[in-house]
């Protein structure tokens, strides 16, 4: 369902006169229900090829085909309200970042992504609710407003809000950071759930423990070198 | 007469001008048409653009009623009927339906005007935006719009604070659908005389240089809320000569602190104390 | 693959004062439910761009509105006396509220106001409307009978956007709206603003310097610089992933 072609993401840095790259010949297929570990050292471009499965970041040679019931896209070459629709229906992602919402509870930021596909809304609390206890939220924090949380609530907010919707493809980037055990481990049955499924994922994991059992395929990403130094 | 005036005082190119615009004002019902106002021997806020309009339409068969709030004995009028009638030669009389011309500040006689009747009225302030938009130039730009948001927001803020308009009078009417006029000074009980009525009504404003009108048989509506009818005043107390209380009453304070009431058109209360016959009124239903 | 027309569309529009270009070749589309943001430094345009958009200045070019009676009419076009009928269904909110309100009627007036211009005469209906939309607006209704002139920064922004919701526009044009309200203010305003995104699919033009307001709430970002469109993506690409020397910079200097 997922097929990376030679993908390739460099950065042009037009006041230092730079050419960064962040990852190059990247090619890797995936299939429904599937989990791809992405593994390599720090600063060898994880984060950076997420985020460009995610057209956060426009890759520069390559392709990302997926496969949609309207036939199959190219993510590489799709125009910015078609990515936006693919965001929507599609393609998950989960990162470590919370964005300040003072005037939200956990429980409705969860429930949001429920409530813009017209779920309607005592149904979407309920499983708000549902997901964010079993990723180990205190019950007492469900309505409250996440600027106080903890960084380990923030993240639990941040999954469930990814997971509460069930994409064909989920990204994720260090989902795990600053979780306790226990919700290490809810996670991992989450994922487990969202594999059998159909769901397809791709992710950085800070350890390996994290899905252990879940793996699929392993796709290493070298150490990169700069390519050129533009003056 | 005197051989030194022009006829009717005015000289025949102010009588033409004022004519036009009056034509004009007629034809556009409530759109205020400058002219150029004449030095009058009284002096500007005493009713000087009503009386030009008197003076332009006066002929020697006329007959010319002025009152001034309801009375034709007020100094006021009196010196202006004085005047009219010596440079015109035309007839005077305290009977409205015996003029053929009534100027008069701040009031419309009970009795229902007829066909071939003209009303003129003195006007201090032509424009209606004049409290909610201080520019003219701004204001005119509103009337070609037809955008009166300002008056309904004025209204709104009234009923949301005191629960009704506390505008006494000068109420602002739409004329005709088209602009809205301010309709002189007259009390909130005097306007629905203006809506279909078989007469003309001249507005004239001489130290603001404006002269509006409302043709016979046209559409004068106050602005209010489909749910907040315009209401004219209730009618406190009887009139201590006659004991009506179906007309606008004056209230006339007591050395006492009390207050006493009288019929405030004049004209109407001599002919119910002479016991003489008065026409049908506004306010009664009309008739076929 | 998604067939949609935009709802609002600009096509190589110039505006010069003098013998200075303001705007040059400027194109963008707005889709429905979506916020585009439009950010720049100062004079790069973008402040003219929201006065043409909302028809308060003349321009060279196309501006289309596609709905239904505006088809096929270039409101760059209109005279004067047709402006106001197009301006029905473009709403603005200006960072300051005096622009846009009378800031010595109530709250509950300004907001009342686009109703009353919509025809609507019947006074009951016009309170509980306004209470409507300044509830809406996550402001707080005792105040409602207050004049602007009385109340924070951050009420009448919101009296701002009531008044933009009674008046049911097809677009709200939004002009540094968050500018000079402090932080914490901001921050709640910008989730009335992403809160009324989800549950009335507004469709926003936003202009802010402020790159984590526009970050906050827009889909789609143009950017402008010396009065050209430099870029143009999805917010996220353009902040995270800017192209163009200028955008570089502009997300650079974010502290």
């Amino acid at each position: 369902m997922l097929q990376v072609i030679d993908l390739e993401k460099r950065f042009f840095l037009h006041r230092l006169g730079r050419e960064v790259l962040a990852f190059r010949q990247v090619s890797f297929s995936l299939q429904a229900g599937e989990l791809l570990l992405l593994e390599g050292p720090n600063g060898a471009g994880k984060s950076s090829l997420l985020r460009t499965l995610y057209r956060s970041y426009c890759p520069t040679g390559g392709q990302i085909l997926l496969q949609t019931p309207r036939g199959r896209v190219d993510l590489a070459r799709l125009g910015d309200r078609e990515i936006l629709w693919i965001r929507r229906e599609y393609i998950g992602y989960v990162s470590q970042f919370l964005d300040p919402r003072p005037r939200t509870t956990a429980l409705e930021l969860v429930a949001e992504p429920l409530l813009w596909r017209g779920v309607e809304e005592s149904r979407a609390r309920q499983r708000a609710a549902e997901l964010l206890l079993e990723l180990g939220l205190k019950p007492e924090l469900l309505e409250a407003f996440p600027t106080g949380f903890s960084g380990g609530e923030k993240q639990k907010l941040n999954l469930a809000r990814s997971l509460i919707h069930p994409y064909p493809l989920l990204l994720l980037d260090e989902p795990t950071a600053s979780l306790d055990a226990g919700a290490r481990k809810a996670l991992r049955e989450r994922l487990r759930l969202l594999k059998q499924q159909g769901t397809a994922l791709v992710g950085v994991f800070h350890s390996p423990e994290d899905v252990a059992g879940l793996v699929d395929k392993t796709y290493h990403l070298e150490e990169k070198q700069d390519v050129a130094v533009r003056t | 007469m005197n051989p030194k005036h022009s006829y009717a005082y005015l000289d025949p190119e102010a009588k033409r001008e004022i004519r036009r615009k009056v034509l004009k004002a007629l034809a556009i019902p409530a759109y205020q048409v400058p002219f150029a106002s004449r030095e009058m021997p009284l002096a500007r806020g005493w009713g000087t653009g009503g009386l030009q309009l008197t003076l332009s339409l006066v002929g020697p068969e006329d007959v010319v009623k002025v009152i001034d709030q309801g009375a034709d004995d007020s100094v006021n009028a009196a010196n202006l009927r004085r005047f009219i009638a010596h440079v015109s030669g035309a007839r005077t009389t305290t009977d409205a339906l015996e003029a053929t011309l009534i100027q008069s500040r701040h009031r419309i006689p009970e009795e229902r005007l007829q066909e071939g009747q003209i009303l003129i009225l003195q006007v201090p302030i032509p424009e209606p935006l004049r409290y909610v938009e201080p520019s003219d130039a701004k204001a005119r730009e509103l009337h070609a719009l037809g955008d009166y948001s300002l008056l309904w927001v004025d209204l709104f803020e009234e009923h949301l604070h005191y629960g009704h308009s506390r505008k006494g009078a000068a109420y602002p009417v739409l004329v005709h659908g088209r602009y809205v006029m301010d309709p002189s000074p007259l009390p909130r009980w005097d306007l629905p005389k203006l809506h279909q009525a078989a007469h003309i009504t001249l507005f004239g404003a001489g130290r603001e240089k404006r002269i509006y009108a409302v043709p016979p048989y046209t559409q004068v509506e106050p602005l209010a809320f489909v749910d907040r009818p315009f209401q004219p005043e209730p009618i406190v107390g009887s009139c201590r000569r006659t004991g009506c209380r179906h007309v606008f009453l004056n209230a006339i304070p007591q050395e006492d602190g009390s207050l006493a009431y009288e019929i405030s058109d004049q004209g109407y209360m001599e002919k119910l104390l002479a016991g003489k016959e008065s026409g049908p009124l506004f306010g009664e239903k009309q008739h076929g | 693959m998604v067939e949609e027309r935009p709802l609002l569309e600009l096509v190589k529009v110039w505006k010069a004062y003098g013998d200075r270009w303001a705007l040059k070749n400027v194109s963008l589309k707005l889709y429905p439910q979506e916020v585009l943001g439009v950010v720049g430094a100062s004079g790069s345009g973008k402040s003219t761009l929201l006065r043409i958009l909302y028809l308060q200045e003349p321009a060279q070019g196309e501006y289309w509105l596609n709905i239904p009676g505006w088809e096929g009419c270039n409101l760059l076009s209109l005279s004067p006396y047709e402006r106001p009928a197009a301006r029905r269904h473009l709403a603005m909110v200006y960072q300051e509220a005096a622009q846009a309100l009378r800031m010595g009627f109530a709250a509950l007036t300004n907001v009342a106001e686009p109703l009353v211009l919509k025809g609507e005469r019947r006074f009951e209906v016009l309170q509980k409307e306004a209470q409507a939309a300044l509830e809406r607006a996550d402001f707080p209704l005792a105040r409602a009978g207050d004049p602007p002139t009385f109340l924070s920064g951050g009420e009448r922004q919101r009296v701002q956007i009531a008044k933009a919701l009674a008046q049911e526009p097809t677009a709200i044009l939004l002009d540094e709206p968050t500018t000079g309200l402090d932080l914490l203010v901001q921050a709640t305003f910008l989730d009335t603003l992403r809160r009324l995104k989800r549950q009335l699919g507004m469709s926003l033009i936003l202009v802010s310097h402020d790159l984590s307001v526009v970050r906050a709430l827009a889909d789609r970002i143009v950017v402008l610089h010396q009065g050209e469109v430099v870029e143009e993506g999805l917010a996220d690409q353009v902040l995270e992933d800017p192209r163009h020397p200028f955008t570089q910079d502009l997300v650079a200097a974010r502290l």
